[in-house]
Formats: C-alpha cells, sequence, structure tokens
C-alpha cells in the first residue's frame, strides 16, 4: 500500500472496521427477530441466517466508507436502533 | 473484470491484516480439526485398555450396566449419568457423571466382567473440544469471531482474485522472487481450498456463534422468554423435574428396546440418564441416523419403559434443521472415511494457506518493519509453530503421564495450553522469529514421528502392524504422517525465509493490481 493510501485508514477507522462494525451488525441480528411479524422458528431462523454474512461484510463496509468519521456514524446509527430494539423486547 | 485501485488496496489490506491478526488461532483451529475427524477412532491410542476386541455381546454389556445401577440406588448413584455404549472403537462401557463440587468423573467399565477403571485420558474429545476454543472462557464466542473472520478473508481473497481464478489455480513459481514464490504457494493453496474453507467457515461460525450468543438472546426475542419452546424448536424439550421419591434405576434393555422400537434405522449409542434414581427419571437415548445432511436422533424413555419423545434426524423445525446440517457439513459426517480423509488434507492445506499468506505480509513489510510489525512477526511464529508443538506435547504428555497421577486427563489439558503459552512468549523473547517456529516445527515433527515407536515400546506391541488393531494402524500412520509434515514443512521455512525484518529500509507498495 502507498503511504497516502496508508494515512488514511487511520487507528480510528481500522478500528471502526475491526470492532465497531462486527458488533453493530451483531447487535442487529440480535435485534431482528424482535421485529420480523413471523412464527418463532422463523425469527430464530433468520437470525442464523443474517448473522453470518452481515458479520463478515459489515467490516468491508466501514473499511470503504468515505472516511473514518462516516464509518463510525454508521456503526453508532445502527448499534442505537438495534440497542433500542432489544431494549424494548428484553425489557 | 477488474476492481478500482483503490478498492484493489482496501480490500487486500483488509484481507492482509484479518489473516495475519487471526492467524495463530485459525493455524491452531485447523490443526486440532484434521485431529477431532478421528477423534473416535484414536480411542483405542489413548487408552490401551480399549485396545483387546469386544468379548461382550449386547445383552451382556446392558445386562453389566444395570447391575452397576442397581446397586447404587439410593446410595451414590448420581443424578445425572451419560452411558456410552460399547462400540468397535471402544468395547467397555463408558459412564461419566458430575460428583461432588460439580467435578467431572469418568470411568471405563468392562462389559463382561464389571470391572471398573477410572478414565486414563480424554485427549482426542479434549482437542476436539480445543478446536472450538470450548474449553477457554468465552471460546467459543472467540471461535465464532474467528471463523467470521475467515470468512472475511476468504471473501476479499476471492474479490482481489477475481479474473484470474483458473490461472491462480495451477501457477507456482519456485525459482521467482521469494514474494512470488510464497504468493503463489499462498494463492494455489488458497484456490484450491477456498469451496471447503468457505464452507468450514460459515458452518463453525454458525455452530458457535448459536451456542455463545445467539440461542441465550433468541429466546428472550423470537420466544418471548419461553424456554421450553425455544427447546422445543431444535427438538430437545426439557424433561421433568425431579419429584424428590426415590425410585428403582430404569430397565436400560427395555428403554433401548423402545428406542429401537422408535426409530429402527438409528444406531443408538448413548444412553442420558436424567433424575436417576428419582420417581420423575427418564433416559434419552441418543442416535445416529443418515440422512444426507441430518443425523442426530433422540428416543426419550420414562424409568417405566414409556416412549415419552422422539426427535428424528434433523430436528422438528427448520433452524434444527440449518444448525444441524451445519455441524454435519463441518464434520463430515454426511460421508465415510474418504470424506473425512479429504478433510483432513484440505484442513492442513488450509492451515499452509494461512502461515504462506503471514510469510507473503511479512515479505511485503521487510523493507520497512515497524515495532508493531516485528512484534506481530513474532507473535505469529511462536503462535503457529506453537500449535504444532502444544499438539505434539499433549500425545507425549499422553504416553508419559504416570497412570496413577490423580486427575491425569486434567494434567494433558494443562500441558496443551501451557506449552501453547510457553512456545508464544518464547517467541517474543527470542530475537529470531524464523528460527523459532522453525525449531517449533521440527521438535514438534520429532516428537510425532517417534511417538508410534514409544507407544509400541510400552505397550509391548509391533509398530506398524497391518495384521494387528486397525486403530493402532491407523493411528500409527497418521502420527508419522503429520510429524514427517512438521519436519518437511520446518525445513522449507529453513530453504525458502524471508529476509531478517531487522535489516529492512521501506516497505514494498501493493500494486494497484496484481498484474501491474
Amino acid at each position: 500500500m502507498s503511504a497516502g493510501a496508508r494515512r488514511h485508514l487511520g487507528v480510528s477507522w481500522v478500528l471502526a472496521a475491526a470492532l465497531g462494525a462486527p458488533l453493530a451488525a451483531l447487535l442487529v441480528c440480535l435485534a431482528l427477530p424482535a421485529v420480523i411479524p413471523a412464527s418463532s422458528d422463523v425469527r430464530y431462523l433468520v437470525a442464523c441466517i443474517v448473522v453470518i454474512p452481515l458479520m463478515a461484510a459489515a467490516p468491508c463496509a466501514a473499511l470503504l466508507a468515505r472516511s473514518a468519521a462516516r464509518a463510525w456514524t454508521g456503526v453508532g446509527v445502527t448499534s442505537a436502533a438495534a440497542l433500542l430494539v432489544l431494549w424494548r423486547a428484553l425489557t | 473484470m477488474r476492481l478500482k485501485s483503490g478498492t484493489y488496496r482496501v480490500l487486500w489490506e483488509a484481507h492482509a491484516w484479518a489473516g495475519a491478526t487471526s492467524s495463530v488461532l485459525l493455524v491452531g483451529m485447523f490443526l486440532l480439526g484434521v485431529v477431532s475427524l478421528f477423534r473416535h477412532e484414536l480411542m483405542p491410542w489413548q487408552e490401551p485398555r480399549l485396545r483387546a476386541p469386544a468379548v461382550a455381546d449386547e445383552a451382556q454389556a446392558l445386562a453389566t450396566l444395570q447391575q452397576w445401577l442397581d446397586a447404587r440406588v439410593g446410595k451414590d448413584l448420581p443424578p445425572q449419568l451419560d452411558v456410552d455404549l460399547p462400540a468397535p472403537h471402544s468395547p467397555w462401557i463408558r459412564l461419566e457423571w458430575k460428583g461432588g463440587g460439580g467435578a467431572q468423573t469418568a470411568v471405563w467399565v468392562d462389559p463382561r466382567s464389571g470391572e471398573q477403571a477410572p478414565e486414563r485420558s480424554d485427549l482426542s474429545y479434549f482437542l476436539f473440544l480445543a478446536h472450538f476454543l470450548y474449553p477457554l472462557p468465552g471460546g467459543m464466542l472467540i471461535a465464532g469471531l474467528v471463523a467470521i473472520v475467515l470468512l472475511l478473508v476468504v471473501g476479499t481473497g476471492l474479490v482481489i482474485q477475481v479474473g484470474r481464478f483458473r490461472k491462480e489455480l495451477v501457477r507456482f513459481r519456485p525459482r521467482e522472487a521469494l514474494r512470488t514464490t510464497w504468493g503463489d504457494l499462498h494463492k494455489v493453496l488458497g484456490s484450491v481450498g477456498l469451496p471447503y474453507q468457505a464452507v468450514i467457515a460459515w458452518t463453525a461460525a454458525i455452530i458457535c456463534l448459536n451456542a455463545a450468543v445467539l440461542q441465550p438472546v433468541m429466546v428472550r426475542t423470537a420466544f418471548d422468554g419461553n424456554l421450553d419452546a425455544g427447546l422445543a424448536s431444535i427438538g430437545y424439550p426439557r424433561g421433568p423435574k425431579s419429584s424428590g421419591q426415590v425410585s428403582e434405576a430404569p430397565r436400560v434393555a427395555t428403554v433401548l428396546a423402545q428406542a429401537r422400537a422408535a426409530l429402527p434405522d438409528a444406531r443408538h449409542y448413548r444412553f442420558s440418564m436424567r433424575n436417576l434414581g428419582d420417581a420423575s427419571g427418564y433416559v434419552d437415548v441418543r442416535g445416529h441416523a443418515r440422512q444426507g445432511l441430518h443425523e442426530f436422533t433422540t428416543v426419550r424413555v420414562s424409568r417405566t419403559g414409556e416412549l415419552l419423545h422422539v426427535r428424528q434426524a434433523g430436528g422438528p423445525g427448520a433452524t434444527a434443521r440449518l444448525l444441524e446440517a451445519a455441524y454435519v457439513l463441518h464434520s463430515g459426517l454426511y460421508a465415510g472415511m474418504g470424506l473425512r480423509l479429504a478433510y483432513a488434507l484440505l484442513g492442513i492445506f488450509s492451515a499452509l494457506c494461512v502461515v504462506t499468506g503471514n510469510l507473503v505480509w511479512l515479505e511485503r513489510r521487510a523493507r520497512g518493519m515497524r515495532r508493531v510489525d516485528i512484534l506481530l512477526a513474532r507473535f505469529t511464529a511462536g503462535g503457529c509453530g506453537g500449535a504444532a508443538f502444544a499438539l505434539a506435547a499433549a500425545f507425549l504428555a499422553n504416553q508419559l503421564l504416570p497412570d496413577t497421577l490423580p486427575r491425569r486427563p486434567h494434567w494433558e489439558h494443562v500441558i496443551f495450553f501451557g506449552s501453547w503459552c510457553a512456545c508464544v512468549l518464547g517467541a517474543l523473547a527470542y530475537p529470531r522469529a524464523r528460527a523459532w517456529a522453525q525449531q517449533l516445527l521440527a521438535v514438534s515433527g520429532g516428537i510425532l514421528l517417534l511417538l508410534p515407536w514409544l507407544d509400541a515400546w510400552r505397550n509391548a506391541r509391533r509398530v506398524f502392524d497391518p495384521t494387528g488393531s486397525p486403530y493402532m494402524f491407523y493411528a500409527d500412520v497418521g502420527l508419522a504422517l503429520l510429524g514427517a509434515m512438521f519436519l518437511v514443512s520446518a525445513w522449507a521455512i529453513g530453504r525458502i525465509a524471508p529476509r531478517d525484518p531487522r535489516s529492512a529500509q521501506a516497505p514494498l507498495s501493493i500494486p494497484a493490481h496484481e498484474g501491474s
């Protein structure tokens, strides 16, 4: 990688891709069954099916964002929405 | 199709960093997975008393088990007991229960005489659990995340190679520059093993994440807190609670007959007895019934012999079928020994693919190693070599630890994890990462190569004897082959090794495209 490209991918961006994005994807998968209008078994099935591609694709999406700030914004908004759904389901 | 240069660079970085940082666990899990494929066949090797062929028939074995149970009713009968029935690879009955203080106890019982002996070793089962990092706190979650990383590595590797896949499948240029040689080998191994690695990564992720995270949360979100409904959806409903009334043990012959009547095509191999000695006691009879990607059956029979529940292979719902198919695909249970041998070969290729990927990564940075790069180089050298060494050390411990040692299986576990950690710490202290990895591989190979002779000498048998027990013969061959492979790897690292990172000046750039 060139020095210029290396400078763009700072620690914050790498952290967003390596930690923030997979965590946000996992939270989405956990929250998803609470909002799907289907039977319990189907809701569980959907979570099992989407968890892996989402967690694998999320770091790529964070790396392909235009900036680290945008990557963190995406992580934050997604996680907040998922946590809100989970909070409503678990309380 | 060509990627934009910026996209290519980002995906290359993601591929390289993800692979490098998770390489230690990936190599360890692939090696442990190879051994786990043959965990049943290794039992006579780890437990010499199982080497004599079976001399008792099923009726005799069930009568012996019944005597064992009846003699303990009202005294020291454990409330939960798992019984593995005699099988070709283990002709004794294996009993396991939790004793006072929650400590696990396992014994072998001779089905003919009733003689009871403590379990000497659980090595192959422990290595199977270690493959999923299960013995470590939070290990299943870490294993699931590592599997996701592998899927990411496989996916990004596929995308950055798109358009050149057919060429990379066969191109190997051992006389070119070192970076090219390692790169070619990495791409050949990656291209050959890509479908296998994708399947293994996806199934491992679903198995581990489901057990560690999804199941506990799904009970609340998908099943509205109804644990019974959640368990029933995968075909394992909760049994009745203990009534507190002392009662006799179940009739095991009746229980097995009921299971056979319910599922005549299944091979019933285990009794999971619950509420034993209580009026509400019951037995879950576990079985195998090969039906494509669905395998596991359960028949629940009450203490008095009534049929309570039948779980067909695959379970009752779509989720159960998906989860079971993932496990069966991951373990290669859907076909015979030939498939498991292919899985083993592909597992070794995959471990090599990870190691060669690391070497490419180091070679790219060889002219400008920062402190973090040097630390990562040492960590991966110690961790990857340490995985091989820990495996060899555990097998050697199985031979050399005294049979009378209290909690002997536990010491094998300690030696496995202790030697792996020691190898990583040693690499951080040792000045040359490459030499450390090379020495670890050479010592591991030497140990594994010598193990068949050591076992033959200790147990007064002929080594590599095709006329003796087939389990021993194939264990000898397998250990010797694995040892030879480690020795060849050590030799190859010595012959085609990357430059010493400390003498480097500036990093090599990543081309916008591999061909440019």
